[in-house]
């Protein structure tokens, strides 16, 4: 659970989803432990709204009284909040304990920053008498789902549960926020409507979904990760959980498909200097890289550009991308543009030697008959 | 440099079924000489021994090349991880070969050495793995007769069963791996690709099929009723309040003393259930659809039972219930439902939430009833009136 370490330290309130019983609360406390944080458990189910804050008739007039675990909280200034079994609490203790979600108040008491909030749900159908969220309160929340193997199950069973690992943010993670707050804000420009899509069917309102709040909450998760990544290699699975959590994975894979197609080299710089062209080591990305100069030259045909991709293609088939270069080399030949205005014989010269470097390979694929 | 003739399936491949690109150069290339075939690992790395290369020829490569990808692109490595590993591989192989089958004869890619099918186990066609995998159990004798020795014949890697070989790579190595997430991401790219690609006759139908399911997945109606049931039920009941009628759970707290506080109390709504028994739906899914409301109704604290309505073009019968074995459902002429709903509504004590369950073809009242209201919607017949929540479920169940 990375993503959850992660969410913690960043101070983005998660809920946790899972069936009951699988020591969702024994591994927060000792990811408390491990992180040095002290833990504070509410379960929603046997506490009523009063237990979030009461009041009390004084001198001076009315006042709110915090509770004793919010004043531990306070008292330390750091620390997990964790409220249990939230799907299953009745509807006036669920808004007694998201008044805490969002306002961080509880009573006349102020939650410092510090303190982290982890909620727990059992999925509705999971539970007895388990209330759906409404789609508003859903949407405050990075969902995590937890399902752990049945051999970590019986590892920890046999040899004691291990002390989760964590991984420490620098203090300075938040320094690439704006990094991050950029890409996102990119990808909506690329795409409006992933921006808000609140859930059509009733059954999907009590899980992630994408607003302006959430996709917020995701650059901030986003720029947690990254702060712990080594060199250029970023954690795709736990990006994808968090994100995912945030606005829902439809729209987390959306991000992350746009996002790695920005690290392609750019089809103009291509052009301008084709000898130049490196073969990418990674074949999709090869692959995706030849396919995003082809699609300009389409978009914007010349002459110049159409001999430039021909160039850059024969200088792939010298790096071995032999059969990588076939699809772009049959655009180029059959896009109706080029196939009446520059394919005229003979041949330019350019096209002539790629065709023979390539005739023996493609007398071996089976695509050119002899 | 990678070798001549694996990239040339490649190009093959990559001809016959162009949406496949990114996943086929997605797989990172490994050469292992005396590996003895050629298999694929969850991370979506393949390795090859060069000299089996002298004995398959392009489409052969190819073939195997296509089989491969459908394991990774079914999810077999996450789906049959828990399952025992060479039973897995059949299994998995089963589930891809029938589809391919007749895919593989009207293109030019080929399997080596024939493949494992499902008759060769006399089993139908078209089961999931784990289906064949609990069906294989049975027929062990059978598996221990055969030599597995190659790619859709039981030996593929851990791309099909998710448990990696002793020659593997781990996951974390200089060779590149292909995580989930970025799985997923392949995935739902060629989602995208086979969908754009339908009607220009290289998408065989199990791709189609696949591809739609990924990009519009199925909502299950099951949970979608059991969530409007929820909402409708928890808003109808309301006034969740203070009430003397129980005791607080703080009474007798320190200093509390004689003051008697109050408790919360729900009330529970009353719901009645009107099914059309006109005789365009049968029985058997009627039962299906009764009893899945009842369970939702059970499971969310409703012990008193509830109302069930016969109602064609009239009302035939009207009966509380406890369990759906009680229901009678008498009729078969007409349909009118609006009569079934004002007499639901006539109902003492009054019904709350009222449950429809229909076919659509029926008149409904212009004016909605005083009641909240679920329309089941059996089949594919007209959707309810916009004052109801209309949820559609399957027939087969």
């Amino acid at each position: 659970m990375k993503a959850l370490s992660i969410a913690i330290q960043a101070g983005v309130p998660t809920l946790i989803w899972g069936p009951p019983g699988i020591g969702k609360t024994a591994y927060i406390n000792s990811l408390g432990k491990a992180m040095n944080l002290p833990v504070e458990v509410e379960i929603g189910s046997t506490r009523e709204p009063s237990d979030f804050g009461y009041s009390v008739v004084t001198q001076d007039g009315l006042k709110k009284v915090p509770p004793g675990w919010a004043i531990r909280l306070e008292k330390q200034g750091r620390g997990i909040l964790f409220l249990d079994e939230l799907s299953t609490a009745s509807p006036s203790v669920q808004a007694a304990m998201l008044r805490v979600v969002h306002e961080r108040d509880v009573g006349d008491l102020k939650l410092p920053d510090a303190v982290s909030i982890v909620a727990a749900a059992n999925p509705p159908e999971m539970a007895a008498g388990g209330w759906d969220l409404t789609a508003p309160m859903a949407n405050r929340f990075c969902h995590l789902y937890w399902n752990p193997s049945y051999k970590n199950w019986v590892e920890g069973m046999i040899l004691g549960w291990p002390e989760p690992e964590i991984t420490k943010l620098p203090s300075n993670w938040e320094k690439k926020l704006p990094e991050t707050k950029n890409m996102i804000a990119s990808f909506i420009n690329h795409k409006p409507t992933s921006l808000n899509q609140p859930p059509k069917e009733e059954s999907l309102a009590g899980k992630a979904w994408p607003s302006g709040r959430t996709w917020d909450m995701a650059a901030r998760l986003l720029a947690a990760s990254f702060s712990i990544s080594t060199g250029d290699k970023t954690d795709e699975e736990t990006n994808l959980q968090l994100i995912a959590g945030c606005v829902g994975e439809a729209a987390a894979i959306e991000f992350l498909t746009w996002r790695k197609a920005l690290n392609l080299p750019n089809p103009e710089d291509v052009l301008k200097n084709p000898e130049e062209f490196k073969l990418p080591v990674q074949g999709d990305i090869a692959f995706a890289a030849i396919n995003s100069v082809i699609a300009a030259v389409i978009a914007e045909p010349s002459k110049t550009r159409w001999i430039a991709a021909w160039k850059m293609l024969r200088r792939v088939v010298e790096q071995g991308g032999k059969d990588i270069v076939i699809p772009s080399a049959k655009t180029l030949i059959t896009n109706p543009t080029f196939k009446t205005g520059y394919n005229v014989r003979p041949l330019p010269k350019e096209v002539e030697h790629f065709l023979e470097d390539m005739a023996d390979f493609l007398k071996i694929s089976g695509l050119m008959r002899k | 440099m990678l070798n001549e003739k694996f990239q040339a399936a490649r190009a093959r491949l990559v001809h016959t079924r162009p949406y496949l690109a990114t996943a086929i150069y997605a797989m990172v290339p490994v050469e292992k000489p005396g590996l003895g075939t050629m298999a694929v690992d969850e991370f979506w790395r393949i390795y090859y021994d060069p000299a089996i290369f002298e004995q398959w020829s392009v489409e052969e490569i190819a073939g195997v090349i296509y089989h491969e990808i459908l394991h990774l692109v079914r999810i077999h490595p996450e789906r049959l991880r828990s399952y025992e590993k060479n039973i897995a591989n059949i299994a998995a192989d089963l589930e891809i070969n029938d589809d391919i089958e007749a895919d593989l004869r009207s293109t030019d890619l080929k399997l080596p050495q024939g493949v494992l099918l499902p008759k060769t186990f006399d089993l139908p066609d078209r089961l999931l793995a784990e289906e064949y995998y609990e069906l294989l159990l049975k027929n062990t004798v059978k598996i221990k007769g055969l030599t597995l020795s190659s790619p859709g014949m039981g030996r593929c890697g851990s791309c099909a069963t998710g448990q990696s070989e002793d020659w593997e790579l781990p996951e974390l190595h200089s060779e590149r791996s292909v995580g989930q997430a970025e799985g997923e991401i392949i995935r739902r790219d060629m989602a995208q690709q086979i969908v754009a690609s339908a009607g220009q006759g290289n998408v065989p139908e199990h791709l189609a099929r696949w591809a739609k399911e990924k990009l519009t997945p199925k909502i299950d109606w099951r949970k979608e009723l059991a969530s409007v049931m929820r909402n409708a039920v928890a808003s109808a009941s309301g006034s969740v309040d203070y009430s003397f009628s129980r005791p607080s759970r703080r009474q007798g707290q320190h200093k509390i003393g004689d003051i008697i506080l109050p408790a919360m109390i729900r009330p529970v709504p009353e719901v009645a259930v009107v099914v059309d028994t006109s005789g365009s739906i049968n029985d058997q899914t009627l039962a299906m659809a009764i009893t899945e409301v009842s369970g939702i109704l059970k499971k969310g604290g409703l012990k008193q039972g509830l109302t069930v309505l016969a109602v064609d073009a009239a009302v035939h019968s009207c009966k509380r219930i406890f369990d759906p074995r009680q229901v009678l459902l008498a009729g078969g002429g007409g349909t009118n439902m609006g009569i079934g709903i004002e007499a639901a509504t006539k109902l003492r004590p009054r019904p709350q939430v009222i449950v429809v369950i229909t076919d659509g073809y029926t008149g409904w009242p212009v004016v909605p009833p005083p009641a909240k209201t679920i329309i089941v919607l059996i089949g594919n017949g007209p959707k309810g009136p916009d004052w109801a929540k209309t949820i559609k479920i399957e027939g087969d169940g």
